[in-house]
């Protein structure tokens, strides 16, 4: 009988021991330049000076906080010098494990960034503004002699990102014709074309509705 | 309109695109499965509803739910199977990382940043792994689905309606989160890798468009995600004699003779078999096969397959471990004794260790009208004297019994402390013995 005790409570401390570990996914809209740029309260140029986690005051569910240091501010309030604190879901967890929400934006010190940022918590913290697509990593391409913009949607966890041991994605623009796109999207302010953007922070939405005519959302049927 | 089901078309279409090599398909990383032992899953929903769902119909936000979790339980060849288990009442915050597989509405906990429908957190054991059709996974021990406020989503009602205004699929969405919950990623991670329809029409695919039909139910490549990690399955059935339960045909006193043979929907498609019964014995190949384990143990049978069925295409070595056979030994108890002072007596079961499981149960006798069912007492004597202890071991060998004299007399001198006075004489075979125990270490206290 106690060896049967003793067999389940070791299965039990077992399972609280081992480390039960996360990770996650998301469905999402595809957004266009023109609503990223009007979405975001916030769009810059920067370089990565820190990443870290932290758990959420629900249980073990990491954030990953990174400190992006300001060199060009395209709309918001952010002086270039000045620092802004990028807050996402998922990080590391104190049992050694990880929370990547794939397709989530990841961060690396030194990497040079544009993103595209909305308030995301109490705490003065920014979020990516639809994950993955609110970033785009800057990087001399040595090939051309050129810098080079992408993204990075990623299904896969790889413990350290490294921003430079990655190939650059066949996918990547010039940099310059992209930031000079982005930075006419970002002093129109224009509202873009009437395409329903899902999960818009309710603010935005009020201001979409209005700008097309469109009903408020309490009066919908 | 709802569109009718289809498994078997949706099966059909699995045959051709399995040949190609554009399938995009991949679990999560690092690769996790719940296990079969685990499954059903287990799923809570908010209490709350959707709120921009029209529920005026036959909806409501969970059985909405339950249904997207069967469009993957109704992929053929498929093990995934999942239970609805009532409302997650007051716990719809988000993201937290309990035991429990939830899904959550209207992000409360303000995770989910523009342009994001829903997320999902799968949770896994470090500890746990296993081997599925050639490659390794975690254990899956539950998720989070968390689906994002703002967003117009729609009934299937709404979404096949000729007159739906943009809203998004709330079935498909589940389906796809549920997906992610079951161990499967996108089907494709960029714009520039997904022009392949297939991978661009899956239900893993990462976004979805106002009114877009046809992406609740898995197709080619979501089917074959989940065939590889829960597809043919392969088990077998014990043969029970009659009056015997399955577990007791599984479980008993060596020599043990179990029947094992391959159920008619397996046999069907099968074309060899090969049976391993995990006791180092040769492995059998027929259908229909007998074993007899001689050694006492725990062993795990595998019974690996090959075979070919029209809806789960060709397959090879679907293997997998199937069942335990627990063979055992009669018990042999047998115990010792210390004396602990003031007429209290420690009993070791000093019984042979067979393999877990063998000895289920112990029932001591102390002799003076006491007894008790654990492994190891502690016993305190009223008043000195020779007590006839036994000491009854039972499990799926059988039943023995040990009997051995304690004697317990006065001490005489109190400061020689533990096992002071101690002897033990006599032999100890089972079925009976003598120990002679001089509990000496202090003054009792007179008997009441």
């Amino acid at each position: 009988m106690i060896r049967r005790l003793l067999a389940v409570s070791a299965l039990g401390l077992g399972v609280l021991l081992g480390s039960a570990t996360p990770a996650a996914a998301t469905t999402l809209h595809p957004f266009t330049d023109h609503e990223l740029a009007w979405v975001a309260d916030v769009v810059v140029v920067g370089t990565v000076e820190s990443v870290g986690s932290a758990l959420s005051g629900r249980g073990r569910h990491p954030y990953t906080y990174t400190t992006i240091r300001v060199e060009e501010a395209m709309k918001g309030g952010a002086a270039p010098g000045s620092t802004v604190v990028v807050r996402e879901v998922g990080g590391d967890t104190p049992d050694g494990g990880h929370a990547f929400v794939p397709a989530s934006a990841r961060f690396d010190v030194g990497e040079r960034v544009l993103v595209f940022l909305e308030p995301a918590a109490e705490d003065g913290a920014w979020r990516c503004v639809g994950m993955f697509q609110g970033k785009y990593t800057l990087r001399a391409d040595r090939r051309s002699g050129r810098t080079v913009a992408y993204r990075v949607h990623e299904n896969d966890y790889s413990p350290a990102y490294d921003h430079e041991a990655r190939p650059i994605p066949a996918g990547a623009v010039d940099a310059e014709s992209l930031l000079g796109r982005f930075r006419r999207l970002a002093s129109e302010g224009a509202v873009p074309p009437e395409r329903e953007i899902p999960g818009l922070r309710a603010d935005r939405r009020a201001e979409f509705r209005a700008y097309w005519g469109l009903p408020p959302e309490e009066d919908r049927p | 309109m709802i569109p009718p089901r289809a498994p078997a078309a949706a099966a059909l279409l699995v045959l051709a695109p399995l040949a190609l090599p554009l399938l995009g398909w991949k679990p999560i990383s690092p690769a996790r499965k719940w296990f079969p032992e685990d499954l059903p899953v287990d799923f809570r929903v908010s209490e709350e509803e959707e709120e921009s769902l029209d529920l005026s119909g036959e909806w409501t936000t969970a059985n909405l739910v339950d249904r997207s979790f069967q469009n993957w339980e109704d992929v053929p060849c498929s093990d995934m199977r999942a239970e609805y288990a009532g409302t997650n009442a007051n716990d719809n915050e988000g993201f937290d990382g309990d035991s429990n597989t939830e899904v959550k509405i209207n992000d409360l906990g303000n995770d989910l940043s523009s342009g994001v429908l829903a997320a999902t957190v799968t949770y896994y054991s470090n500890g746990d792994s296993v081997t599925y059709n050639g490659a390794d996974y975690r254990r899956i021990t539950s998720f989070d689905i968390v689906f994002n406020d703002g967003v117009n989503f729609g009934t299937p009602d709404e979404i096949y309606s000729p007159n739906c205004e943009g809203e998004s699929s709330f079935e498909a969405v589940a389906t796809h989160e549920i997906g992610h919950g079951i161990g499967l990623g996108h089907s494709c991670e960029s714009d520039e890798a997904c022009t392949n329809p297939t991978l661009r029409g899956a239900v893993m695919y990462w976004s979805i468009g106002g009114c877009e039909t046809d992406r609740e139910v898995p197709n080619a490549d979501d089917v074959a995600g989940l065939n590889a990690m829960y597809g043919v399955y392969t088990d077998f059935d014990v043969v029970v004699p009659e009056g015997m339960t399955e577990g007791e045909a599984r479980t008993g006193k060596v020599p043990l003779t179990v029947e094992f043979s391959v159920p008619d929907d397996v046999a069907a498609t099968a074309v060899a078999y090969e049976w391993n019964f995990g006791d180092g014995s040769t492995p059998s190949t027929g259908r229909d096969v007998q074993h007899v384990y001689e050694a006492e143990g725990q062993f795990t049978v595998t019974l690996t397959v090959t075979g070919n069925s029209q809806d789960c295409g060709e397959y090879v070595d679907s293997s997998r471990e199937v069942g335990l056979v627990l063979a055992c030994e009669a018990p042999t108890p047998s115990f010792s004794a210390v004396n602990l002072g003031d007429g209290k007596v420690r009993f070791d079961n000093t019984s042979r260790q067979g393999a877990y499981g063998c000895t289920l149960d112990y029932r001591w006798d102390f002799g003076d009208g006491d007894d008790v069912a654990t492994f190891e007492p502690v016993h305190t004597y009223a008043e000195p004297g020779t007590y006839a202890v036994s000491l009854v071991a039972m499990g799926p060998g059988g039943e023995a019994r040990y009997d051995a004299d304690v004697v317990v007399t006065v001490a005489a001198d109190p400061e020689d402390g533990e096992g002071a006075g101690c002897h033990v004489t006599g032999g100890s075979a089972a079925g009976g013995g003598l120990v002679v125990l001089l509990a000496l270490a202090r003054p009792r206290r007179r008997p009441r």
